[in-house]
């Protein structure tokens, strides 16, 4: 029974739904029209290059940015444009942003704690607890100070405090800027990990294709504001421009 | 917008503050204009016409609206009857476009020239005509064609009232003060109009805030000065507000009659014939002080402990003079700032010096401060303060703590001096409170200045200043006449808290 | 001189101190908050001890009562500051030096109301903490009474905060949303509301200060600004601005450095060396010296 009936009712759950999403900056169309999905489970990529849309795509399901007339995104069925950031982050949705952004001056561990307000008081502490299993690292450095950590670390703090949270959708702007290589290697090594354990929803932008598509499901590709493809993972992977794109030698 | 903002907490800030500068033609003016010229000029300041001023039968015509403005008249204007009106103090003419009769004070008069309007579409009027109807001089310079127009300074007539202005504050640090002025003064007007005025004529007070701020107290002045014009003015009452001021009183040659106590408003620093001091100065104070702790305290080895602004400095200076005289050495100066809470140190180190009397140069508040740390750490000597030591808003602040305090004080309600009493009694049933220095200061001007009017006969501001110089008059505050100094009175007490009321040591002179 | 003297103005300095610690505190908690510095901060002192004296002296409503409903004002003022002094500046791009500039502003406003509603002369405050003259004698020290209860407010104070932002999860949010705004709303923490909180605390602990410190400072412009708003500020600065324990030993270190200069150099030469000795600190450690919050960079 198992794996077709299982698939049927994974597609059926749709965790978020993008319909007509239009943002502009000054004038300028950031995201033109934009539709698309995530289901409940599903790792999906948006790939394109700089200047395509794809922070501001993540910054406009986050509440941070402003729609224009017409724009919808429905999480778990719920109309969340209007909504302000906090209360999309209640709802469900984390962002870890691009540059990490963890509070410098308060330790890890209250880095963590402010992340949990929309878990239940008596589950935090185990919520907190299954980051510091995750990352090891930070678990030997609870009580110091964020600002003081190294960049990798860093980023583990900013993708824990995603998880200490509770929310079922993620979204992870560019975890690999500005990590050495084996750094990078080793949390999207978590990331498998978490994808792999909890079937946690994930939205993730990271030029480094290479990295990113083998955690995903689906992608899609922005370009100049627009979706110019999008398709499952192993369909679009042949797909030449992609090929040159992400994954040309030399 | 985020100068809007900062725009609108400035505005707020001001409002208050800033009051007005009256913009008004000139009231005693120079006009002069020439034929068909349209450049005039007004006390000098040069003005374009939009009309040249022309001759029409030996008759020259200007347009209606600039002679009025120049000689500071109001001007009025009836579409319907073409009429136009002047009105300058109790003078008022009216002229009709075409017609050669007017109204001058409501009398019929006929002019040799009607007013009339020209092609260019200016109303133009017979400037002779209008400024002799208005009491001032023309002349005719036949060479330069040029009409010169002088307009006298209106002089209030001995049946209006007489008007006296009150700089005072009511508002900003000294605000009770400004209640006491008013209180004062006005009462003695109004005992004076109830008895019949001065020589028939009632006296006009009108009293401005001037917050104890030099500035605003300038603005103030020349209000009195420009549109008021009044006889004399009382106050300011704060030293730093009279330095900003007394000039323009002297420019304009009016008495200015201050309650300010300041050494350096002594007539011997700023020569000003037209400044007076209603009340004992701060040097005289101090030297009165200083004679007392010496020769009725015996004392030997005073402290002092002294506030840091011009008040209490300068009363350090005198006090540092007076025990020199002595031969007496002060042997511990301790400074505090104003707005200091905590004098642990400065009392400390004044115990220590073996003080045998405390001597007090603060204003009110720090007064307190050292009062309640003196009783803390039992500094057991005699504590003679300055004038800010001698007043409620000093006893409120202290408590139990000023009881046994002697100072100096420039006004005492508690004597029993039958005139003191009876202005005492006057001014709680007037105002439902007890009067405090500064009120008998002013109370005593109003009735010095009816006596220098009388004297001089007139209410020429001029003749008031010389009369104010030699008239005697016996006060709330005794025997009032004007000294080398231009103070009118050296009368101070001292006096020694009970906890209720300040019991008179001696009254000097 | 003798140790009673040394005592005596060891307890002099360190009540003086405290009130500037306390006023200190009051800055730190928006800075906690928001990062912002409100110029305006004394004001609250000042008006929550005019407030208290209208209720209690003038219109006799009773201690409590008076209390509470001075700091509640006090609060609701903070609320408003927010929104009619932090957010149209937010709005419009302002940012950190114009809400400096705008609280300045606001504080010569105040005092020229005060000024304007009360008139200048300082009034006496009632006695709702023992009479002004009422003393302590322990052996040849004496203190008065008054200064018990400001030891006991601003320990129960600075216990209280100290609680409130380091152990408390609303403190954490305070301190996530001073760090990072943005960041704080997306991990969902409500920012208007912390915001909004911030002020009314912070505007309410210079308030019950304001009420403390009256029978000190009198019911008077003092409270309003001058200096202890100046050394307020700088008991903040040698708490790095974040520490309230840090804060609190600031004030108590200038109190003291006041009352000793003057004991052993000049009273003349009180203010200069205390200023004097601020400025080296904060040259010499610009994040404070009490300040064990945060450490290194």
């Amino acid at each position: 029974m198992p794996i077709l009936e299982t698939k049927m009712s994974e597609k059926t759950e749709e965790l978020l739904r993008i319909k007509n999403l239009t943002v502009m900056y000054n004038g300028i169309t950031a995201l033109r029209s934009i539709s698309m999905t995530v289901d409940k489970g599903e790792v999906v990529s948006v790939l394109g290059p700089n200047g395509a849309g794809k922070t501001t795509l993540l910054r406009a399901i986050s509440g941070l940015v402003k729609l224009e007339v017409g724009s919808s995104i429905l999480f778990s069925g719920k109309e969340i444009v209007g909504y302000q950031p906090y209360k999309i982050a209640c709802e469900g949705i984390a962002h870890v942003p691009e540059g990490r952004q963890v509070f410098p001056a308060m330790s890890v561990n209250e880095n963590l704690e402010v992340a949990t307000t929309r878990v239940s008081r008596g589950l935090r502490k185990g919520r907190i607890d299954s980051v510091y299993q995750l990352f090891s690292e930070l678990a030997g450095r609870k009580n110091q100070q964020a600002g003081s950590l190294s960049g990798g670390e860093q980023q583990m703090l900013a993708i824990g405090r995603a998880i200490a949270s509770g929310s079922e959708l993620i979204l992870i702007d560019e975890p690999s800027m500005g990590l050495a290589p084996i750094i990078v290697q080793r949390i999207f090594r978590t990331l498998k990990e978490i994808v792999k354990e909890t079937r946690l929803t994930l939205l993730l932008v990271e030029q480094n294709a290479k990295l990113s598509l083998p955690l995903s499901d689906r992608i899609y590709v922005l370009s100049q504001g627009s979706i110019a493809m999008e398709g499952p993972v192993a369909e679009i992977h042949d797909n030449q421009m992609i090929q040159d794109m992400y994954f040309a030698k030399g | 917008m985020k100068k809007a903002l900062v725009m609108l907490m400035v505005v707020a800030l001001f409002a208050g503050v800033l009051g007005f500068t009256p913009v008004r033609a000139a009231e005693g003016a120079i006009v002069q204009i020439t034929i068909g010229s349209t450049k005039a000029t007004i006390n000098s300041k040069a003005v374009v016409l939009d009309q040249p001023p022309l001759i029409e039968s030996g008759r020259t015509l200007v347009p209606f609206r600039f002679i009025g403005e120049a000689i500071g008249a109001q001007i009025g204007w009836n579409p319907a009857k073409k009429s136009v009106s002047y009105v300058l103090g109790n003078k008022n003419i009216v002229l009709t476009i075409g017609s050669v009769t007017a109204i001058v004070n409501g009398v019929k008069t006929t002019l040799d020239v009607a007013p009339k309007i020209l092609p260019t579409g200016r109303t133009v009027v017979p400037i002779r005509f209008i400024s002799e109807s208005i009491g001032a001089k023309v002349d005719w310079n036949a060479t330069t064609r040029m009409v010169t127009v002088t307009v006298a300074a209106a002089k209030p007539s001995w049946s209006t009232p007489i008007k006296i202005v009150l700089s005072a504050p009511f508002t900003g640090s000294g605000s009770i003060l400004g209640t006491y002025c008013k209180g004062g003064a006005q009462l003695a007007v109004d005992e004076i109009n109830a008895a019949g005025g001065v020589n028939g004529a009632k006296l006009d007070l009108i009293t401005y805030d001037d917050q104890a701020n030099a500035s605003t107290a300038a603005t103030v002045v020349r209000r009195a000065l420009d549109s008021d014009k009044a006889v004399a003015i009382f106050g300011p009452n704060m030293s730093a507000a009279v330095l900003g001021v007394h000039a323009l009183a002297q420019q304009a040659k009016v008495p200015m009659l201050v309650g300010a106590t300041s050494p350096s408003l002594r007539y011997d620093t700023t020569h000003n014939d037209y400044l007076f001091r209603l009340r004992a100065d701060d040097g005289v104070k101090v030297a009165q002080q200083v004679k007392y702790i010496v020769e009725i305290l015996k004392a030997k080895k005073p402290g002092i402990i002294l506030g840091s602004d011009d008040y209490c400095t300068s009363a350090l200076a005198v006090a540092k003079q007076a025990f020199e005289k002595y031969g007496i050495k002060i042997v511990d100066i301790e400074s505090m700032k104003e707005g200091d809470k905590d004098v642990t140190a400065q009392v400390t180190k004044l115990k220590n010096a073996g003080i045998d009397v405390l001597v007090g140069l603060t204003h009110e508040p720090e007064a307190a401060v050292v009062m309640l740390k003196v009783r803390q750490l039992k500094l057991a000597v005699p504590i003679v303060g300055f004038s800010a030591w001698g007043v409620p808003a000093f006893t409120d602040l202290a408590g139990d703590a000023a009881i046994g305090v002697i100072s100096v004080q420039g006004f005492n309600p508690a004597d029993t001096d039958p005139t003191v009493k009876k202005f005492v009694d006057a001014y709680k049933a007037k105002w439902g409170m007890e009067p405090s220095d500064p009120a008998q200061c002013y109370y005593d001007g109003v009735y010095l200045l009816k006596k220098a009017i009388e004297t001089a006969g007139s209410t020429d501001p001029v003749k008031i200043d010389e009369a104010l110089k030699t008239v005697e008059y016996t006060g709330v505050q005794g025997l009032m006449k004007c000294d080398a100094l231009h103070n009118f009175t050296n009368i101070c007490y001292i006096s020694q808290f009970n906890g209720k009321t300040w019991k008179v040591i001696s009254k000097i002179p | 001189m003798v140790l009673s003297d040394l005592l005596q103005n060891i307890i002099g300095g360190v009540t003086v101190g405290a009130t500037y610690g306390l006023i200190g505190l009051g800055v730190v908690f928006l800075w906690q908050s928001i990062e912002r510095i409100n110029f305006a901060n004394i004001s609250s002192a000042m008006l929550a001890a005019y407030l208290f004296y209208t209720f209690y002296t003038q219109l006799h409503l009773g201690f409590l009562v008076a209390f509470v409903v001075s700091i509640a004002i006090i609060a609701a003022y903070g609320l408003a500051l927010r929104h009619l002094v932090l957010e149209p500046i937010n709005r419009h791009g302002g940012d950190k030096l114009e809400f400096v500039v705008a609280t300045l502003m606001l504080c010569t406003f105040w005092l020229s109301v005060v000024k304007v509603l009360y008139g200048g002369i300082a009034k006496p405050f009632p006695p709702v903490f023992g009479e002004a003259t009422s003393f302590v004698q322990i052996g040849s020290i004496s203190i008065p009474s008054v200064y018990f209860w400001i030891f006991f407010v601003v320990l129960v104070l600075v216990l209280v905060l100290y609680v409130l932002l380091q152990r408390t999860m609303i403190g954490k949010m305070f301190r996530a949303t001073a760090q990072n705004k943005e960041m704080a709303s997306l991990v969902g923490i409500n920012v208007g509301m912390t915001t909004s909180l911030a002020f009314m605390l912070s505007t309410s602990i210079v308030g019950i200060a304001g009420i403390l410190l009256a029978p000190i400072y009198f019911v008077s412009l003092d409270l309003g600004g001058g200096p202890i708003g100046v050394k307020g500020f700088a008991a903040a600065v040698m708490g790095g601005l974040i520490d309230p324990l840090g804060t609190i030993l600031g004030g108590l270190s200038i109190g003291l450095i006041e009352n000793f200069s003057t004991l052993f150099i000049s009273s003349a030469y009180k203010d200069v060396i205390s200023f004097v000795v601020l400025v080296v600190v904060l040259v010499w450690k610009p994040r404070g010296i009490f300040n064990w919050t945060t450490k290194g960079d």
